[in-house]
């Protein structure tokens, strides 16, 4: 059935069809439509969960581990200051290994107060062990939901679905929402590797020693490196419904003059201003999962290109764009290092037009060298 | 990474019970239920709360056999009582009182129409022992209810009564309207009179001679005649005077059944008690073209219950206040001529209320047929050639309105009865008249602020509206949706918020459904009793 969906009824309709057992959140713009759509679905008896209304996201976290650890699958949402709060609750989760399944919409980080989208809300995160997906648009968060949990739950491990605020969140466009028996029989019911048992109380999580704790977070890290693991699920899913969400995806010439790296909404405008203007000199890397960061097939796609434009919606203040420091440390063990040219755009929800792309493209044809320093989108009018 | 090895989960190796964490506690919780505020203002103690939770599951005879532990007329006083319970309701607080006195009155009509017996005596005391011979003077509410407690002790008792029907004051002092009769000779007869063990006698009349053989045939004699003399104005114009007839009287010669002819007469009443309340009410329903009442004080200083006073105003009997008659002239034309000194409110006086002091002035002057002096009662006790209570031999016991000082109400009465009926006990089992109290062993008593009423939810009672419908089936839903506003207060009702809310699994469930708390493993949070709704939990310092 085809509908038009926002990203926010997408990602309640994504969560609805995985039956999620528990679902505990706290409302933030532009969050909120999600959890009242879902809130909306468990009073209708649609989805057959316990809501479990909290105080805070710290609590919406804590509810949400809590009813993991009782061995039930878990959804939740939130945004922006919401995920900073729960912060610690991240690391929680993937500590104990419990697959809950999160949509963050992007949403910039005060202060100052800004309720527009990028990146440094779902980037700050990007320690806590947490898988992370960036989607482009509904379609992509709809069936990244049912995905994340897949992935979630055979590596044990929380997903995070990243979505965008407004230009996503709150923008209609048609999406394909899949049956639910297909759904069913992709997910099936969740079963948990471990849960809480009265009868034999045990405390997980407490206070280890040393060794032991390295080995805990070696066996964190054995999961996210276990990529295999992502690319069959995605394979999987590709012949159930037909849609492809490999890890990193290609649009133009395998070894182009120019790659364009861009993630979420951003790479809809690059895609649309390639093909019209630049078809024959750039192509466009979109990165889907950026933890565990597709090592491999990323440093395969980048050594073959000429130049190399990486737009960051974000930025690590004292660093540079967060996607650039992925590509660059990719590149160190690779013969061939293309120049890298950074730029920063789209902060705090400046829009990023086609017209910003094509100086973007301009920019790198023009320049031999990059500057030693990120371009923002300032620097470009 | 090689997909067939196990992950590795933080799950520690031994079994968290491993670890007592009861250790840690600086506070303890304790399970201790209290007493309800409706219990402790009853002045028959009736078990109202936890006949409430019977009511709720629809165990209608379990909850009368409740009532009836302490008090064995509920249809009676469902009509009658003065409902001290529902005052203190701390629901009164929350939205609107409990309607326990109407629960009271459907189940004693409930139980006199399925024929209930009270169940729960001890076995009676061999007929032939001596020893446990015990009389009862007056079958008022207060008699009756001591000889029902003792039958429940199991001993046998004699009743007296001078009149020729049980029921006492409830019998001649309450009229008709308020009490039928027959519904209340039923219940009598059905709780008490009916039980073995309990022997009425009628129409004694008691005097000296009957007294001394009394003292000497009996083990432990009650005396609970009640108030039966009237007090007099001490006017002149009221001795002799026919037309002049006090309170007791008119209400005993009507409700005998006796005609009396007041049509288009004029009635004064003096007094602001029941009876004179009842006295005024009942002229007018007999017949008297108008009645009104002459009172020293003012009219909220009344002792009568507010709600017949309403009543009576509605029926359009005048209320004069501030007035003491002082002079009653008979007049050629049959009416009373009564001169009326007006009076003013001093300091308050013994009985809390303003003392009325006569002013100068010219007089009140009014005009009746017939004048009805209710200014009071007191007991009649010349048979005992003494009129002083504490030179009574120790075998002697007082119950019902001559020892009440609550405002002579049948609650009261049969209170009185219910405590003499221990104290006859305590006497016959150890020779001994005073029971020595344990200090501090008084329950406390639940308050408003003491509950959680963050789990309550506002519904009105509408069980109040019950007399519009005789239909069982909806009168016991009433019933059980009115049980359901008792918040059982101080007592657990198994709700289960301490174990829902306990981060430490240390509250567990019982078998008979009720929580108890594992001190192995409770923190002492205090989570427990912040969240019981009905404050049966109390924190306090853990001593080491």
């Amino acid at each position: 059935m085809r509908m038009l969906a926002t990203g926010n009824m997408a990602a309640a309709i994504g969560a609805k069809l995985c039956r999620p057992e528990v679902i505990a959140a706290y409302p933030i713009t532009p969050q909120t439509t999600i959890i009242e759509y879902l809130s909306q679905m468990v009073a209708d008896g649609r989805i057959k969960a316990e809501y479990i209304k909290v105080e805070s996201e710290h609590s919406a976290m804590a509810a949400c581990i809590g009813a993991a650890a009782a061995g039930c699958r878990v959804f939740t949402a939130t945004s922006s200051q919401g995920l900073l709060l729960m912060h610690e609750m991240l690391f929680q989760a993937s500590g104990l290994r419990l697959p809950i399944v999160m949509v963050n919409v992007n949403r910039a980080v005060g202060a100052p107060w800004c309720v527009y989208t990028d990146q440094s809300d779902s980037l700050a995160q990007r320690d806590t062990g947490w898988i992370q997906l960036y989607a482009e648009n509904s379609q992509e968060i709809l069936d990244m939901i049912p995905l994340a949990y897949k992935i979630g739950e055979t590596v044990s491990l929380p997903v995070m679905v990243v979505s965008e605020g407004f230009i996503l969140s709150h923008t209609a466009e048609p999406a394909e929402i899949p049956e639910q028996e297909k759904v069913d029989k992709f997910l099936g019911p969740y079963q948990p590797k471990w849960k809480l048992d009265p009868a034999d109380p045990r405390t997980y999580g407490g206070t280890t020693k040393p060794v032991d704790y390295a080995a805990l977070r070696k066996s964190v890290q054995e999961a996210m490196e276990n990529i295999e693991v992502q690319k069959k699920v995605v394979e999987e899913y590709f012949a159930v419904f037909g849609r492809d969400y490999s890890a990193v995806e290609i649009s133009g010439p395998s070894a182009p003059e120019i790659l364009l790296i861009a993630s979420g909404t951003t790479s809809g405008t690059c895609r649309e201003v390639i093909s019209e203007k630049y078809s024959d000199k750039a192509s466009l890397m979109k990165i889907r999962m950026f933890r565990p960061f597709p090592e491999d097939v990323t440093r395969k796609i980048c050594r073959q290109a000429g130049k190399i434009a990486i737009i960051d919606r974000n930025i690590s203040v004292g660093s540079r764009g967060i996607f650039s420091e992925a590509i660059r440390s990719v590149l160190y063990d690779s013969p061939n290092r293309p120049s890298i040219f950074e730029f920063i755009l789209g902060i705090g929800g400046l829009d990023i037009t086609p017209e910003i792309i094509s100086k973007v493209i301009d920019y790198t044809l023009e320049h031999r060298y990059p500057p030693n320093k990120p371009i923002w989108q300032e620097d470009l009018r | 990474m090689n997909p067939d090895k196990p992950i590795i989960f933080p799950r520690h190796t031994k079994s968290s019970l491993e670890i007592k964490t009861g250790d840690w506690r600086t506070f303890r919780p304790e399970i201790r239920p209290k007493n309800s505020a409706c219990r402790a203002a009853c002045l028959i103690h009736n078990r109202i709360r936890d006949l409430l939770q019977l009511v709720k599951d629809r165990e209608f005879e379990k909850a009368w056999q409740i009532l009836v532990e302490t008090n064995p007329l509920p249809a009676v006083l469902g009509r009658v009582c003065p409902k001290a319970c529902e005052t203190n309701c701390l629901r009164g607080q929350f939205d609107q009182p409990v309607a326990i006195n109407t629960v009271e009155k459907l189940l004693g009509d409930m139980a006199l129409e399925a024929g209930w017996k009270p169940e729960g005596f001890k076995e009676l005391t061999p007929r032939l022992r001596l020893r446990q011979r015990i009389a009862i003077i007056g079958a008022g509410p207060a008699g009756l209810s001591c000889a029902y407690q003792l039958r429940r002790l199991g001993y046998w008792s004699h009743i007296f009564e001078v009149e020729k029907a049980a029921g006492g004051m409830l019998y001649f002092g309450i009229p008709e309207y308020r009490l039928p009769k027959n519904l209340l000779l039923q219940e009598i007869e059905n709780n008490i009179l009916s039980l073995d063990g309990i022997k009425i006698h009628y129409d004694v009349q008691m005097n000296v001679l009957t007294w001394h053989h009394f003292l000497c045939d009996f083990d432990a004699i009650l005396i609970a005649i009640g108030n039966q003399k009237s007090r007099k104005l001490g006017i002149p114009g009221e001795e002799g005077n026919p037309q002049v007839i006090s309170g007791l009287d008119f209400l005993k010669k009507i409700n005998a059944g006796k005609k009396l002819n007041l049509n288009g007469k004029t009635v004064a009443i003096v007094g602001g008690g029941n009876t004179a309340i009842d006295a005024s009410r009942l002229a007018k329903k007999i017949g008297a073209r108008s009645v009104f009442i002459l009172y020293r004080r003012k009219e909220e200083d009344m002792p009568a219950f507010q709600s017949e006073i309403k009543a009576a105003k509605n029926e359009g009997i005048e209320i004069i206040s501030l007035v003491s008659p002082v002079l009653i002239e008979k007049r050629c034309d049959d009416l009373l001529r009564i001169d009326c000194v007006k009076m003013e409110l001093g300091e308050p006086d013994k009985s809390g209320r303003p003392k009325p002091i006569a002013i100068s002035g010219p007089p009140h002057i009014t005009f009746a047929h017939n004048l009805v002096v209710a200014v009071g009662e007191e007991p009649d006790l010349s048979f005992i050639q003494s009129n002083q209570k504490d030179l009574l031999p120790e075998n002697v016991f007082l119950a019902g309105d001559i020892v009440s000082n609550k405002g002579g109400t049948v609650a009261a009465a049969i209170g009185s009865g219910n405590k003499a009926a221990q104290e006859i006990d305590w006497y016959l089992k150890t020779g001994q008249r005073k029971r020595e109290e344990i200090p501090g062993k008084e329950e406390t008593i639940v308050r408003f602020e003491d509950l959680n009423s963050e789990y309550f939810e506002h519904k009105n009672s509408r069980l109040r509206l019950c007399h519009l419908t005789h239909e069982q089936s909806v009168l016991e839903q009433l019933l059980q949706e009115e049980a359901e506003r008792c918040f059982s207060c101080g007592d657990c009702n198994s709700c289960g918020n301490c174990w829902l809310f306990c981060p430490d699994i240390a509250v567990k469930e019982a078998a008979d459904g009720k929580y108890g708390i594992n001190y192995d493993y409770c923190k002492g949070c205090g989570i427990c009793a912040n969240e019981c709704p009905r404050n049966v939990l109390d924190m306090e310092r853990e001593v080491k």
